[in-house]
């Protein structure tokens, strides 16, 4: 964490964009690298997207989790052997509704998870066109992760565990089945997508970039010059 | 003409009566879909609401219904100490005429109770002499009739409901729990009460449980039930001394054949019962029109087609004023009450005695009844491996204890012992100068924060006595109710006073039932999924009878706008109405269905992406405009309001807080327009300044995901400061609602009073074109100094909101009519030449080519960027040529932190042919 920017200044901001925290500790003593990876969750509304980041992020888990509208922001840092990896995660809102806003948080994202649960076979089919719309639309070095959520429903199951298995083989995709509620495979999930993800010099560095600026896309006229699309 | 308050009886004699139960705990903590099963005590609170609005002269009112802690639910109605059961204890020799006549009488007013039970789908099953309660005139009120409703079937205790010897057998027989809904059970209660009541004899006693069910279920082989009772008794010489229609009566009652029993409507309208009641003072027939008199609340309260003042009565209840001979002044002297708060109604008053320090809870604590066996004393022995318990004794708590517990209301009369009479009866249309009155002592208390003013007892007072008024006379009144409610709104009445705010009127109760809130859609789903999530740390919206409410109201909103959608967040806005008029869903409809198109007016479009960027483009300006240094940095940091403010918008705030500061926040809400809730939002950001100006962007987005605490008040008061320094042309939006959707108090009396700050420049002027109205002949081209809609490709290119002629000319006050100084400086961008030969009064000439400093940006020193320096604070109206200029510089003195920069729409042209433009080498 020695790395980070000083919050507040500009300057420093847009220094750490250009230049990727993970290697500007050459000079000094051999220190952890710090890699910044935008993380969007997906999927259909009351699946478990923000109560799977609540739980990563806080160790909570709420009953009534409200529904997200928009999109919220947080942060989780995790330890990967001598790595620091730092996910600026954006959970979005689910309702199709809000279809039109999610290219502007996953746009320039390099991790997604892409939720369903496992008790209800319409979101599973949901998902199965987030995935899509990732592989068509989302950079093209995206890691995506399925999560079947709510697993601790096991009773209530109405999408085969084989199937989710076989689907995201065959896609390509990190898969898990998830609960929020008891914390299983929570922090797994965020942490094999941190493996799979490239901590190469390159792509932190465009990572974070995009990361920073995720409206800019939407705000082209006044977008700053530094913008990598 | 509507009747809005709940219109329960006057407190009279009653008292507040406090019964207690502890529902069932549930074993299964979660529920098939994952969630926590909703605890019993809360699906109690949500049925028994339905009981607070039944009103009728033979039920005793249900006042409160409070969940305590280890699910004990504690029901605060209407009581008299006197009941059936006493009166049976306490008269001497019987006096069968006497005896007889009251039999009919208490058996008219039970059976006009349930009558009216009945058609509100309530069956008591626990009618007992101890329910039946006898009021100071003379007439029974049925008491706790409710808990088998509320309690679903007595599902949710773990006691029997109803005692066993007034049990009709076909519900001993069939079991306590089952939803066996006949409501000719209750019928044989009364059957047996009267019994017991003509006799003065208890039945039945010293009959262990089983023997005393077998005994009642072998009635069944008798004759006559009657004679068999009173044979059992030794009392069939009592037999001839039972009148014919009261032996009548009881034969009815206690019919064997549950379907065979008459139902409590039809007993009453049996003559060779009743019809020789005619003459006596609580007839029965006088009661079965009484009955149909009294408003039938949950249906028909609303649309009151009678005059209040045709049912005006004099105070002891008696003679109707209009039959009063005005001529005889002695007549009135009986009007003046010796205790006006008898004349209050009973929530009116249960409320006030919560102001007064009345605390249910602690009331109970202090009788020693709330005490619970310590847990560790509740273990089992013994208790397997497999989860067995052995040797675990009942907790006696979880059975029915039938004390009532009466709340003492001294406190509350000492602390209105000071208020003078004549305060209950202010006058509300006129005030008259030598009478002294309590606005001046309120006045005091109204400059007091709204938290301590909402707890002061006397302060609530005078508002629910002045704001009853003012309800009882919408819509005429609706001016002094908005007046009113500038000050505050108080909680007792918030209910109706939004609706008065939000126009609702006509009949919501029918347009209501015609929408088809059953048919399944295919947005069902999502309104499914969303209600278990919405306000949840609400005991009413968290209960399954809110849920049921929730999902109605929302279905029938969805059903009836087919031009929207449901986006989620509807649900959020639905909260704060269905909380407040619980039990009036089409209300909760009707104020939704009113606010949507005021404040979110197409926000609900399937497309409504340029609607919410106009919406956001608006607030970033509006946040320019009066804190450059703010914009300045969020700009810098790349933090737009796209990232945070939707959930703001889109719900009006109802996503981002709790729901008692909603209610403070809409409380000012409504008084305003939608353009009031930019200037909400800007205030939150006020409260976040510091820590927003001081973190990146991470750091800021992380704050409003985990909203801080917000003080609703200064973020009210700071909102409406807001609202008054800015133009309005400078908050117009091309997406603002029609005008009809707009109410008539908008824009220009808002807050003239509640604002009360000088800088208020909507004093003046009902309009903000009112100036230009006045000078018709010297500016031909009104339209051109109006604000057009901006599209919004353009208006997101600009930082700075742009001012119309209209606006600048008022605030610039040519001919101080108005202000002592000027508002506003108007800094001309144009060249020396194009300035030179005509340019605004008073305006000062800074040309954008040679304003700024090529190095840093600054702006380059001059006589004249010192005056703009030394107006720096007023509003700075940047005017140019057609081009952009005005436009650039705006935005640079707003990099610069110039605060209140504004840019005049379409620019000098618009004053080009009128004869405002002077030669400034003349002045």
């Amino acid at each position: 964490m020695a790395n980070r920017a000083a919050p507040g200044s500009a300057t420093n901001q847009q220094q750490q964009q250009q230049q990727p925290a993970a290697t500007r500790s050459n000079n000094g003593a051999p220190q952890n690298k710090v890699c910044q990876f935008k993380l969007v969750l997906l999927g259909e509304s009351a699946v478990g997207k923000s109560s799977l980041v609540l739980r990563f992020v806080k160790g909570q888990f709420h009953e009534y989790q409200e529904s997200t509208i928009g999109a919220a922001f947080l942060t989780q840092t995790v330890m990967l052997d001598d790595i620091t990896v730092k996910f600026e995660i954006w959970d979005t809102a689910g309702q199709e509704r809000y279809h039109s806003l999610a290219p502007m948080y996953y746009r320039g994202a390099q991790a997604a998870i892409v939720v369903y649960d496992i008790t209800n076979q319409e979101t599973f089919a949901r998902a199965k066109t987030w995935v899509k719309e990732l592989q068509r639309q989302a950079s093209p070095n995206i890691v995506i992760a399925l999560a079947g959520n709510k697993s601790d429903l096991a009773a209530k199951r109405m999408v085969d565990h084989d199937e989710a298995y076989a689907y995201a083989d065959e896609n390509g995709l990190l898969f898990m089945e998830t609960s929020a509620k008891t914390a299983m495979n929570v922090t797994d999930i965020f942490l094999a997508i941190a493996k799979k993800l490239p901590k190469g010099e390159q792509t932190s560095a465009q990572g974070t970039a995009q990361g920073r600026r995720i409206t800019d896309a939407d705000q082209a006229p006044r977008s700053t010059p530094n913008c990598c699309k | 003409m509507m009747e809005w308050g709940r219109s329960s009886a006057p407190m009279g004699d009653a008292h507040f009566g406090v019964t207690f139960y502890t529902s069932s705990q549930r074993q299964d903590t979660c529920g098939t879909n994952g969630l926590p099963v909703t605890p019993n005590s809360i699906r109690i609170l949500g049925r028994s609401q339905y009981l607070k609005a039944l009103a009728h002269p033979n039920l005793s009112t249900y006042v409160d219904i409070i969940r305590g802690k280890s699910e004990r639910v504690i029901i605060v109605a209407e009581y008299y100490e006197q009941n059936i059961h006493k009166l049976r204890k306490l008269e001497g020799e019987i006096d069968f005429q006497l005896a007889n006549k009251r039999a009919l009488e208490i058996a008219a007013n039970v059976l006009s109770g349930l009558t009216y039970l009945n058609h509100h789908g309530i069956v008591v099953r626990n009618i007992s002499p101890e329910t039946i309660l006898v009021c100071p005139d003379g007439s029974v009120k049925l008491f706790n009739y409710g808990l088998y409703h509320m309690t679903n079937c007595g599902k949710y205790v773990a006691f029997p409901i109803g005692h066993p010897k007034y049990t009709a057998p076909e519900v001993l027989r069939s079991g306590m729990k089952t939803g066996h809904k006949l409501c000719s059970c209750d019928v044989w209660s009364l059957g047996i009460v009267l019994i017991e009541f003509l006799t003065r004899t208890e039945l039945w006693t010293g009959f262990r449980l089983p023997n005393l069910i077998k005994k009642i279920l072998d009635l069944g082989n008798s004759i006559s039930i009657l004679d068999t009772i009173l044979e059992q008794h030794g009392l069939s010489n009592l037999h001839d001394e039972i009148s014919y229609p009261v032996r009548r009566l009881i034969e009815k009652c206690l019919e064997i054949d549950p379907i065979k029993r008459e139902w409590p409507e039809q007993l009453l309208k049996d003559n060779t019962i009743f019809s020789t009641q005619n003459d006596n003072e609580t007839g029965c027939a006088e009661n079965g029109i009484q009955q149909k008199k009294c408003p039938d609340y949950p249906t028909g309260y609303y649309a009151d087609k009678f005059l209040r003042s045709s049912k005006l009565l004099a105070l002891d209840g008696i003679q109707n004023i209009a039959e009063l001979d005005v001529s005889n002044l002695e007549q009135f002297g009986r009007i003046l009450p010796t205790n006006p708060l008898t004349e209050r109604n009973m929530n009116e008053v249960y409320y006030l005695w919560q102001r007064a320090g009345g605390d249910v809870m602690a009331e109970l604590k202090r009788q020693g009844l709330t005490r619970k066996k310590p847990a560790v004393l509740s273990l089992p022995h013994l208790m397997t491996l497999e989860g067995l318990t052995h040797g675990k004794t009942k907790e006696r708590g979880l059975l029915l204890d039938s004390t009532v517990v009466i709340l003492p209301l001294h406190e509350l009369k000492k602390r209105l012992n000071d208020i003078p009479p004549s305060d209950f009866y202010p006058l509300v249309e006129f005030s008259i100068p030598h009478l002294k009155s309590d606005i001046s002592a309120n006045k005091e208390c109204a400059g007091l924060p709204l938290i301590i003013r909402e707890r002061d007892i006397e302060y609530q007072f005078h508002r629910i006595i002045l704001f009853d008024r003012l309800l009882k006379g919408y819509p005429y009144t609706k001016s002094r109710i908005y007046k009113e409610s500038l000050q505050d709104i108080p909680p007792y009445f918030r209910a109706q006073v939004w609706s008065c705010l939000l126009d609702i009127r006509g009949d919501i109760e029918h347009i209501y039932d015609c929408i088809d809130k059953e048919t399944a859609t295919s947005t069902d789903r999502q309104i499914e999924v969303d209600i278990p999530r919405c306000h949840q740390y609400d005991e009413l919206l968290s209960s399954p009878a809110g849920h049921d409410k929730f999902k109605r109201v929302l279905k029938a909103w969805v059903v009836s706008n087919k031009e929207y959608v449901y986006w989620q967040g509807l649900d959020s806005l639905c909260a704060p109405f269905l909380n407040l008029n619980f039990n009036n869903e089409a209300m909760a409809y009707a104020c939704l269905s009113a606010f949507i198109p005021k404040y979110l007016y197409n926000f609900f479009l399937k497309d409504n992406a340029v609607i919410i960027q106009e919406f956001l483009c608006k607030f970033s300006q509006l946040i320019a405009f009066h804190d450059p240094e703010l914009t300045n940095h969020l700009d810098s940091i790349g933090f737009i309001p796209e990232l945070y403010a939707i959930p703001w918008f889109l719900t009006m705030f109802s996503h981002v807080f709790p729901l008692h500061k909603i209610f403070h926040l809409w409380d000012k809400l409504l008084l305003g327009d939608s353009s009031f809730s930019l200037c909400i939002g800007l205030a939150i950001l006020y409260q976040l300044r510091e820590s927003l100006l001081s973190s990146g962007f991470n750091e800021c987005i992380l704050l409003f995901s985990d909203m801080p605490e917000i003080s609703i008040e200064k973020c009210v008061q700071d909102s409406v400061e807001i609202y008054c320094s800015t133009p309005k042309s400078a908050i117009r939006r091309k997406n603002d609602p029609p005008v009809h959707y707009a109410s008539s108090y908008s824009d220009s009396k808002m807050y003239s009073k509640g604002g009360g700050s000088s800088s208020s420049f909507k004093d003046n002027g009902n309009r903000p074109f009112a100036i230009s109205r006045n000078n018709t002949n010297h500016y031909n081209v009104l339209d051109a100094l109006k604000m057009d809609p901006i599209p919004l490709h353009e208006l997101k290119l600009e930082k700075c909101a742009r001012i119309s002629g209209d606006d600048l000319l008022n605030l610039l006050d040519l001919n101080r009519t108005k202000f002592q100084k000027p508002k506003i400086i108007v800094i001309d961008v144009r060249n020396h030449e194009d300035y030179n030969r005509g340019a605004i009064p008073g305006s000062i000439n800074i040309p954008y080519s040679t304003a700024f400093s090529t190095q840093d940006g600054s702006l380059l020193p001059s006589s004249e960027t010192n005056s703009l320096n030394a107006n720096r604070g007023k509003i700075i109206a940047v005017v140019g040529n057609r081009g952009d200029s005005a436009v650039k510089f705006a935005e640079g003195i707003l990099r610069l932190g110039y605060p209140r920069v504004c840019v005049l729409h379409r620019g000098i042209d618009i004053f080009r042919t009128s004869n405002l433009l002077v030669v400034p080498a003349s002045i």
